[in-house]
């Protein structure tokens, strides 16, 4: 298994300190690389969403993501960093998407939910959850519970769109169309397109790895 | 006391990698493999 040198570094410090064992070790730089790279992510998909002047609809891209890829899985990228830059940019465009979608009429807005809780709902059926072979669901019981939950989340987040369609917060028609627009990304990873626009992502070629081959 | 710590750091990070690893994936577009222990 291949981890970042960081979080290694991280973990055998632990475990020499904690006289751990070599398997908890191996725990412990898993652990310690999900934190770096998720936290670092979310941080500067926020930032990011700070300086784009759409903070509140950057937060309810990532809140959905966050559940949704938590039952539902979906597609991923091979590299730590590139799976960065889609992460950092993609949230934050969205919530731009939804700012600029949200000065539309109403009926609109409910048009756009409804498609894409539809959407999700289809993709979800379909495929949810998404494995991946670094992380794969062995157990039919565990891929049964996560579907549910998946579509527990799906049912909770239609609850929040209505909820906020009768809100007079103003940010809520924005964030209702995050909302709305995460679960769209959320069914494209989870179908084969999204694999597909990760397999592109992973196979563009960067200088360096071009000297790298040299 | 820096030994309690250090022990406490890592029994809430191995909480931690408990939970992570219940998880289909993360929220990244990135997937950390999993230690062959923890795939359930």
């Amino acid at each position: 298994m291949s981890y970042l040198p960081i979080s290694k570094r991280c973990a055998a410090f632990l475990a020499t300190r904690t006289g751990l064992a070599q398997e908890k070790e191996i725990i412990l730089t898993y652990v310690i690389e999900v934190l770096i790279i998720n936290l670092l992510n979310i941080c500067l998909a926020l930032l990011l969403g700070f300086f784009l002047g759409v903070l509140p609809g950057t937060v309810a891209c990532l809140v959905t993501a966050f559940f949704f890829r938590h039952t539902a899985g979906g597609a991923h990228s091979n590299s730590p960093w590139r799976c960065g830059l889609v992460t950092v940019t993609v949230f934050p465009l969205i919530a731009l998407l939804g700012l600029h979608l949200s000065f539309l009429s109403q009926s609109y807005i409910d048009t756009i939910s409804a498609a894409c809780v539809l959407m999700g709902l289809v993709k979800i059926l379909q495929s949810a959850p998404v494995d991946n072979p670094a992380a794969p669901i062995i157990s039919p019981l565990r891929r049964k519970k996560l579907k549910t939950g998946s579509l527990i989340v799906l049912l909770v987040l239609v609850l929040v769109l209505i909820f906020l369609r009768q809100s007079p917060w103003p940010y809520a028609q924005q964030v209702s169309l995050c909302l709305a627009l995460s679960v769209l990304w959320i069914s494209l990873m989870l179908s084969s397109y999204g694999h597909r626009i990760m397999a592109w992502i992973d196979g563009i070629s960067i200088k360096k790895e071009r000297f790298e081959r040299r | 006391m820096k030994y309690k710590l250090f022990g406490f750091m890592v029994t809430l990070l191995l909480l931690l990698a408990n939970i992570a690893s219940a998880s289909a994936c993360s929220v990244s577009q990135y997937q950390t493999a999993v230690p062959e222990s923890l795939r359930r």
